[in-house]
């Protein structure tokens, strides 16, 4: 009997490990390859580095602009979170938690501007834009990850606002709490890992976001990582597969680092309402 | 304090009557407890008191204003929860003061207030404690608390002790019945739980399908109930209800079913119904050695100082409540009588009380 319950149970642990392999493989490979010279790379494909180098590191922090890319992505997902943060809330507090006409219509189609191939609109954005003078800005940038953040951070949010109990904004309605008041002193803070989950998201969304940025940002100076790293990673006849390791690294740090201190709120964001 | 007047209460959701022409008049200061099983309409009528739900049709009086369009911020009622519905993120303190500080009080009345509030449920301990730190019945002092502090004309309750364990619920419907007799409040309650509406109000409406079905003090209620559903809804364990022929032999009337034989009392041989339904709680009925009306035992229930004792009468099965020393098992062939002046007699079409002295 215990025999098989400690092979069941080592089985499981396999299986398990196994799986967290497929899962992790490419973040691993990619961090050792961050590590090895690039010849090696291109040479002979050993799963094991034969030499550890930081080479890649020290070119990709002194030899290109990566701490102005950083900089540069920073500004745009900054702009983005503080200017999708009060479209999300409000938005989701107007659709989940009040009553009007059309509500439901509404939400159904929140989730629309996601049916169009982002490709298409890139052509149509540019020539809207250079006219509103938003081409080679950081907020023009900004404004596109931002429509592309609300609707989904509507939506994720709907979750957490769902799980507040009604009686709060009706207690508050008896004691003759206005709406707004409700909304910032009851409503916000009662939703607040809900809403770091969100801008979280929208941060995430801006800093990864290439297809925009590559057609709005012009100017060099301006680039955000994955412009400036998708610059330099292909060189013009070859691929420096370590450099472009290195920077793959260099642009999920930021994130990654971010994660860790507000990742708790993140996953109960995502979590709420699951249960119930 | 203000008197609350309800007139010809509707509300229809969708093609549904949820709440019919309800009528009723709240003197000030006041306990009325709005009694009835689930989805009867009684929490509707209480938000549309607040003004969380609009009326179909009807008049809400609170004080000498109709509120009917005003919102709920302006009726100058208070509403406590059944989840209590505390803001989690402010202590108990913050919680007492958030109303009185969104209306504009100044900090010291308003700091005197919660004071004067948090001594008398007793809540001095906790002020700088989050909600997520106090038990349930601290939580609902707080959330009693919050209504009291804002001196409104009525409170409203909607099941206020229903998420308390039985002990704390018992304990916590004294205090509130000391509380709010203290105050002098007007206070509307919403419950299921006839036992708190029985012991709380000074008057209750029962409410059935949306109706005010019987609207009365709790003695009368008990004794007089209007129909089949009061009595069976009012009083624990319920009362049993048998129907039966009322056959006349030799000038002499026989309440009669199946096995079941009991004589017409003689107040009620004026009866002419040929069949009714008979009702009689479970302690109006006693056992005998001999001349009673025999019926099996099924099933003994221990309460403590009583038993209750399930009966066996041809198909049908009554209870009766035995003092916990008589001895009785399941199996056993048992004699009973009911006590005359107990009974309680119901229409056999529309389940009313059907009166034999006079008076509805």
């Amino acid at each position: 009997m215990n025999s098989s319950i400690s092979a069941i149970s080592i089985l499981r642990f396999l299986i398990i490990l196994l799986i967290m392999f497929i899962f992790l493989a490419p973040f691993l490979w990619i961090f050792l390859a961050s590590f090895r010279p690039n010849m090696e790379l291109v040479r002979n494909q050993t799963l094991i580095p034969q030499n550890l180098t930081i080479e890649n590191y020290v070119s990709l922090f002194t030899k290109s602009s990566y701490w102005q890319w950083v900089i540069n992505s920073t500004i745009v997902s900054f702009y983005t979170v503080v200017l999708s943060l009060p479209m999300i809330v409000a938005g989701a507090y107007s659709v989940y938690r009040t009553q009007y006409r059309g509500r439901n219509v509404l939400s159904l189609f929140l989730l629309s501007v996601y049916i169009f191939p982002t490709a298409l609109l890139v052509v149509p954005i540019f020539k809207i834009f250079s006219g509103l003078a938003l081409v080679d800005s950081h907020l023009g940038c900004a404004l596109m990850n931002t429509a592309f953040a609300v609707p989904f951070g509507i939506w994720l949010l709907q979750a957490f606002l769902k799980s507040l109990p009604p009686e709060l904004e009706e207690a508050a309605a008896v004691d003759g709490i206005g709406r707004i008041r409700t909304l910032f002193q009851i409503i916000i803070p009662q939703a607040a890992p809900g809403i770091i989950a969100i801008a979280m998201f929208a941060f995430i969304v801006s800093w990864t976001e290439y297809l925009f940025a590559m057609t709005l940002l012009l100017s060099n100076d301006l680039h955000t990582l994955p412009i400036g790293l998708t610059g330099i990673v292909f060189g013009q006849y070859r691929v420096n597969w370590g450099f472009a390791a290195a920077g793959a690294i260099g642009s999920a740090l930021p994130v990654f680092i971010l994660f860790l201190i507000v990742g708790r709120w993140f996953i109960r964001g995502i979590s709420a309402g699951a249960i119930k | 304090m203000a008197s609350v007047s309800l007139t010809h209460l509707n509300k229809e959701f969708g093609n549904t009557l949820a709440v019919k022409n309800v009528s009723v008049d709240i003197a000030d200061g006041e306990f009325l407890v709005f009694v009835g099983p689930s989805g009867c309409g009684k929490t509707t009528t209480l938000r549309m008191v607040a003004g969380l739900e609009s009326l179909s049709d009807g008049e809400i009086r609170i004080g000498d204003r109709i509120v009917n369009h005003l919102p709920p911020g302006d009726r100058d009622v208070a509403m406590v929860f059944q989840n209590y519905a505390l803001y989690s993120h402010m202590t108990v303190e913050k919680n007492l003061g958030f109303a009185l500080k969104a209306r504009g009080l100044d900090g010291e009345e308003i700091e005197k207030r919660v004071l004067r509030v948090a001594k008398m449920l007793d809540l001095q301990e906790m002020m700088d404690r989050k909600p997520r730190q106090l038990s349930g019945g601290q939580r609902q002092r707080v959330a009693l608390g919050r209504a009291i502090v804002r001196k409104p004309q009525a409170f409203l309750m909607d099941e206020p002790l229903s998420n308390l364990d039985a002990l704390l619920r018992l304990q916590t419907r004294k205090e509130l019945i000391e509380l709010t007799g203290g105050l002098k409040s007007t206070v509307i309650y919403v419950t299921h739980d006839q036992v708190e509406a029985m012991t709380m109000g000074h008057r209750l409406a029962v409410m059935n399908k949306g109706e005010v079905v019987q609207l009365d003090t709790p003695e009368n209620i008990f004794s007089r109930p209007s129909s089949r559903f009061v009595a069976e809804f009012i009083g624990s364990p319920p009362m049993n209800f048998l129907e039966v022929d009322i056959i006349e032999r030799n000038k002499k009337k026989t309440f009669q079913q199946d096995s079941f034989e009991l004589p017409v009392p003689d107040f009620l041989r004026a009866l002419d119904e040929k069949s009714v339904i008979l009702g009689f709680r479970p302690n109006d009925l006693e056992l005998v050695s001999r001349g009673g009306i025999s019926g099996t035992v099924s099933v003994v229930e221990t309460l403590g100082s009583e038993k209750l004792v399930y009966l066996k009468l041809g198909e049908r099965t009554i209870s009766l409540l035995v003092p916990s020393a008589e001895k009785i098992n399941s199996g056993e062939t048992v004699l009973f009588k009911i006590k005359p002046e107990s009974l309680h007699l119901f229409n056999i079409s529309n389940e009313a009380r059907i009166s034999f002295d006079g008076s509805a």
